[in-house]
């Protein structure tokens, strides 16, 4: 009973460790006290990249650096399967960026992990909710590429309700029945999800989440603050400012590090020399930012962020006084604009979460130690012609090894558009199909478009499994057209049978 | 395709209806038993039933006289019909 966990971070990325038959608690393999950014530094002159903290430092440092690249938020760039500019003309699938940051977090926890852990070779991996299935095979790969095997994914809210209980020293079995909150504003993604736990099991009532609107656009709207400050003092004019490579990279390491900054102090200040140049002229950039006009750039992403908030909790079909707990994590949910949002929505709910930064990573250890394995929550269902629902996959299902599959046949009872429309739902309540919410997912199958008699109806061929990727792949065809059209529905809830 | 991808965000499934159709118990049906949820409109043409009132009303189950009205006059082709009568499934003939 061993396990590692891996929270791969857009910003920082974490690996955690536990054995309950040696250790009450799991254990993060932090860089002095800290997550390890996630940052990879390739050097023209040696096949070894350098990962973290030794990166970031070089990042503002580095001279004469031709041929030096840094490649930071490569999680998102997994997510699209792209390649990643690295030395000259020398291009590497982000994949392989992944696998050297995860090689670097296996490298260190394997040095000071006990004797009896050094040949563990498995993990649960962490996902932002909604992640797609691609990227969740991407990040398979990068493990394996790495010398990890993924043995399940969780998703990272939910591991981090895992991470909180174990650090309370809470027995779950014994706790009345409680819904917790998580909201996990990352630097890549903001995931809210709503978990309750009852009866020995720990299961997800709700997902919501924002894409594209997180610490990187946070980072991005300081630095176009920043920069209107330098511009308005300097006299100089936007779109003639020159900026080379490095002096991007050096303005996001001073930008991000001035975001932490303001998430506690008034103001921060940004100091880059040799910012830019223009008629012979070099400029430094010099300027103090405050917070309050810091977070009037936020204001729309943080009243965007309240709406998800809202969107997760109707999913869920609870109210949000009956909330029992609020747990915010990520490096975003600091911004003390949402703190305040979040005690205005949730008032006395929302508890200060000390090991905020690694407590993903260790409830993913949990999960993994104890390899307990996820069922399907909410029925998966199909909406039919007659209004009714028909179920994919029943609540309990269970989402591991052997994995699930079934065969449907539906007629298209209307194909005069050329197409049938497979319209995805998820019950709200394993035992009552009145409530369906729509998981925002169709399968369009190519049909006849000439239908003149009954023979004429369509026959739709369904296959739909569960994936090893916790999602589940529905295929289909019609009998007249012949070509398979797939979906993959990744935005399912599960849960975990602790008893 | 993913779920995640902007096609399948494009097709918002508010207003579109579903068109496909089989058993609640997932058994593979007939052709038969699928035209009763074909569209009114659609149900006519495969009669080639006049639009006769009286017509209408013996071929055509209550959905169906429904949505032939609804498609006739106001809402687009494949546009979700509210209906003002509970659908009812029709007893299976082949099952106890």
């Amino acid at each position: 009973m061993k396990g590692f966990g891996i929270d791969f971070g857009t910003t920082n990325s974490l690996i955690a460790y536990f054995n309950p038959e040696i250790a009450q608690e799991p254990g993060a393999f932090m860089d002095a006290g800290r997550p390890h950014p996630s940052l990879v530094w390739y050097k023209p002159d040696s096949n070894q990249p350098v990962v973290g903290w030794e990166a970031r430092k070089q990042m503002n440092q580095v001279e004469n650096r031709m041929g030096h690249c840094f490649v930071h938020s490569v999680k998102r760039l997994m997510a699209e399967e792209r390649e990643v500019p690295i030395i000259g003309t020398t291009r590497k699938p982000a994949r392989e960026v992944g696998a050297d940051i995860l090689a670097h977090l296996l490298g260190h926890a394997r040095k000071t992990l006990p004797v009896a852990a050094q040949g563990l070779d498995s993990c649960v991996a962490t996902v932002p909710v909604n992640s797609s299935g691609r990227y969740r095979r991407e990040l398979r790969r990068a493990a394996e590429l790495a010398g990890l095997h993924v043995e399940s994914f969780t998703h990272e809210p939910f591991a981090a309700v895992f991470g909180w209980f174990f650090a309370q020293k809470t027995d779950l079995h014994r706790l009345p029945p409680t819904k917790v909150l998580v909201f996990d504003w990352g630097g890549g993604t903001l995931d809210i999800t709503l978990v309750q736990v009852q009866d020995g099991r720990i299961f997800e009532l709700g997902n919501s989440n924002l894409d594209h609107c997180a610490g990187n656009e946070f980072t991005d709207k300081l630095t176009g603050l920043v920069r209107d400050k330098f511009v308005k003092r300097t006299g100089l004019t936007v779109d003639k400012l020159i900026l080379d490579a490095e002096a991007r990279d050096r303005i996001w390491v001073n930008v991000e590090d001035a975001k932490i900054k303001l998430s506690e102090d008034a103001s921060a200040q940004v100091n880059v020399p040799n910012y830019t140049y223009q008629e012979g002229n070099i400029y430094d950039l010099s300027e103090n930012v405050a917070r309050q006009d810091y977070e009037e750039r936020l204001k729309s992403d943080v009243d965007a962020a309240k709406a998800k908030v809202y969107d997760c909790l109707h999913r869920a079909g609870v109210e949000a006084a009956s909330v029992d707990l609020v747990l915010l994590i990520g490096g975003t949910s600091r911004t003390p604009l949402v703190h305040q949002m979040m005690h205005e929505v949730f008032v006395t709910k929302v508890v200060p979460v000390k090991d905020a930064d690694s407590i993903i990573a260790k409830g993913a250890a949990v999960i993994a130690a104890h390899k307990w394995k996820p069922y399907l929550v909410k029925p998966v269902t199909v909406k039919l012609a007659d209004k009714s629902f028909l179920s994919l996959f029943k609540h309990g299902q269970t989402l591991a090894a052997p994995l699930a599959s079934k065969s449907f046949t539906f007629y298209c009872v209307d194909g005069r558009n050329g197409s049938a429309h497979l319209l995805f739902y998820e019950q709200q309540r394993p035992n009552d199909a009145a409530i369906q919410k729509s998981l925002n997912c169709n399968l369009s199958v190519p049909t006849a478009q000439t239908v003149r008699t009954v023979s004429d109806l369509d026959r739709i061929m369904v296959s739909c499994y569960v994936t090893q990727d916790l999602t589940i792949q529905v295929e289909a065809m019609s009998s007249s057209q012949g070509s398979k059209e797939s979906v993959e529905i990744q935005d399912i809830c599960y849960g975990l049978e602790i008893a | 395709m993913d779920s995640k991808s902007p096609d399948a965000n494009l097709d918002s499934t508010i207003y579109l209806a579903s068109n496909v159709w089989t058993r609640p118990d997932g058994e593979e049906p007939s052709p038969w038993e699928a035209v009763e949820h074909v569209p009114g409109d659609l149900r006519v043409q495969f009669l080639g039933a006049s639009l006769d009132k009286r017509n209408i009303a013996l071929t055509l189950n209550t959905r169906q006289q429904e949505e032939l009205t609804a498609y006739l006059f106001w809402l687009p082709h494949g546009a979700e019909v509210k209906l003002t009568t509970i659908p009812t499934r029709k007893p299976d003939p082949g099952r106890t």
